[in-house]
């Protein structure tokens, strides 16, 4: 099991640019009864990322998020918002540069989607003139006045996210904004969320069980798993987890190493195989050559390249949902 | 008062004032048949017999309007999913205050109504005897205070409960209750049972003498003790209900 905050707390890897953290919490807990399913989580959301929160269902996502909007109130543990600590007297307040997704959509079916975010709009105190920008936004203008209990779920997921933006929230959470949608729907979503932060300067925050979703919008992720935060970084990060490597078999492993070293090619055993670090074609002749050389039986010799599934799975340690 | 109106607009397109009609209307056909088979004589004591039909009326059909009040104010979010939406913009407690004033809002509205009512009804039958106005005055306060603490108590099992049969049946049990406590005066029903209090709120009673066949109309005193006992169950009942609600998770 691997985890690491390198990269997230407080300064990205990426550029090596300091940033300061949208979300931060501190050894959040959450049990029901005698099931913890929240288990000291520490999550570090840079602002203006897109933070792809990735888990199985049930890993406690939606719980995380809940208690970051202080729907549900943590059994233990610390959420800060923009650096500010939320506590009961100032949830609101902090909440007013925030706009949420979780779950289901939330809307009244015998109310138009305009007439759904006018109720919005005037609870954030927003101006009038961004429930259009809202509508324009999520591309819902010539839907805007039919009920929104005869929406599609796809419309009702828009109107959703439509009522998020509302007030020019500076945070966004949405909870699994994908599910249920049509692949048209999922893609057009993706693209949606993808723009937020440059478009609006948003720090995003989006859950999801989806492990290729998490890949195509978020710029950092952090994986849950049985209440257990047990990756957080940015997603460059995870990618160089999937990067090449050559694996070799022989009839002498532990002397083929040793072999191996002296011609300054480290590697290091991996079950049966060396596994070496990725290298031109020559260097692999000639390290080939020098083992033959020292009579060392070559078995097989293999391009290895593990992808996001195998890092995925060897972090959850199981066959999830991806 | 952005969160009363917003909760205002919500409503739009939901009928909410149909029931109130509704139930006016059925006030309004009762009293009108009850009125057209009265002679001189009984009209002489026309407004008595209104004042006391309407309460009867009133513990069949209020405790109705409060459960349909509360389920329609209440559903909507439920089926909408919209607390979670909801928590992040208001405080709790406010969605739980605004939907009771909004929904006491109609209910104060009604009892105007049947107020005017029996001002017509006096006027179109042309009731000889003079209106008190402490009577109308003890009707409608009876009248709002009762039905409010029912919607209170309906308000809070509609927010409990996502299937809305459940609060509708209760308030339905509560009813017949009701309407027993009225044939029972000297069981203490009517005073421990809330739907009982249109009862113990009515200022006028009457005799029946058989020998005769006459109908005596009386007066008797507002039950301050029963108003105080009826405000002191809504004032545990609120903040009970409300501790309820900021407790469930959403």
């Amino acid at each position: 099991m691997e985890y690491t905050g390198r990269g997230v707390l407080g300064c990205v890897s990426e550029g090596r640019i300091r940033m300061t953290t949208a979300i931060e919490t501190e050894q959040l807990c959450k049990s029901y009864g005698k099931h913890m399913c929240v288990k000291n989580v520490d999550l570090k959301v840079p602002e203006g990322s897109i933070y792809g929160f990735l888990g199985p269902n049930g890993a406690g996502k939606s719980t995380t998020m809940k208690m970051i909007l202080g729907l549900v109130w943590a059994t233990r543990g610390q959420v800060s918002v923009f650096g500010e600590e939320m506590n009961r007297k100032n949830r609101l307040e902090i909440l007013k540069e925030t706009g949420s997704l979780i779950e289901s959509p939330s809307y009244y079916g015998h109310l138009t989607g305009r007439e759904n975010l006018e109720i919005v709009r005037m609870l954030k105190g927003a101006d009038k003139k961004e429930v259009d920008e809202a509508l324009k936004t999520v591309r819902m203008e010539k839907q805007q006045n039919k009920k929104a209990g005869d929406y599609s779920l796809g419309m009702k997921q828009r109107l959703g996210l439509a009522a998020a933006l509302l007030g020019k929230p500076k945070l966004l959470l949405l909870d699994e904004p994908t599910n249920g949608l049509d692949p048209a729907g999922i893609q057009e979503m993706r693209e949606l969320v993808r723009s937020l932060p440059e478009r609006y300067g948003m720090t995003v925050m989006v859950s999801s069980h989806l492990l290729s979703e998490i890949d195509q919008m978020a710029t950092h992720t952090g994986i849950i798993h049985k209440g257990e935060l047990i990756f957080q970084d940015s997603m460059e990060h995870l990618h160089e987890h999937s990067r090449k490597r050559i694996l070799l078999r022989t009839d002498q492993n532990a002397a083929a190493l040793r072999i191996l070293e002296e011609q300054g090619c480290r590697g290091k055993m991996a079950e049966d195989r060396i596994s070496l670090p990725d290298m031109e074609d020559e260097k692999v002749a000639f390290c080939i050559a020098a083992l033959v050389r020292q009579k060392v039986g070559i078995i097989r010799v293999e391009e290895y390249q593990r992808n996001l599934e195998d890092i995925f799975l060897s972090l959850t340690g199981k066959q999830v949902s991806l | 008062m952005k969160n009363f109106l917003a909760e205002m607009k919500k409503t739009k397109g939901k009928w909410m004032w149909g029931a109130p009609l509704g139930i006016f209307l059925v006030d309004f056909a009762w009293l009108y048949w009850v009125f057209s088979d009265l002679g001189a004589e009984e009209l002489a004591d026309g407004y008595y017999q209104l004042l006391m039909n309407l309460p009867l009326v009133n513990t069949i059909t209020l405790p109705i309007l409060a459960a349909v009040l509360a389920s329609r104010l209440c559903d909507m979010e439920n089926k909408g999913n919209t607390y979670k939406l909801l928590c992040t913009l208001q405080e709790k407690g406010v969605i739980f205050c605004n939907k009771f004033l909004l929904g006491s809002l109609y209910i104060v509205f009604f009892a105007l109504m049947q107020l005017g009512l029996v001002v017509f009804l006096g006027w179109r039958y042309r009731v000889p005897q003079e209106l008190e106005a402490d009577q109308m005055a003890y009707l409608f306060l009876s009248t709002c205070a009762t039905t409010i603490v029912l919607f209170l108590l309906q308000e809070i099992l509609s927010l409990m409960m996502d299937n809305q049969l459940y609060p509708l049946f209760i308030g339905l049990i509560g009813t017949f209750a009701g309407l027993f406590s009225w044939f029972f005066p000297h069981l203490p029903l009517r005073y421990i049972i809330p739907w009982g209090y249109y009862c113990v709120g009515c200022t006028i009673n009457n005799i029946y003498y058989e020998e005769t066949r006459e109908v005596f109309f009386y007066t008797i005193p507002f039950s301050y003790g029963g108003l105080a006992a009826l405000l002191c169950f809504a004032a545990v009942l609120y903040i009970y209900g409300r501790n309820l609600f900021l407790k469930k998770e959403v």
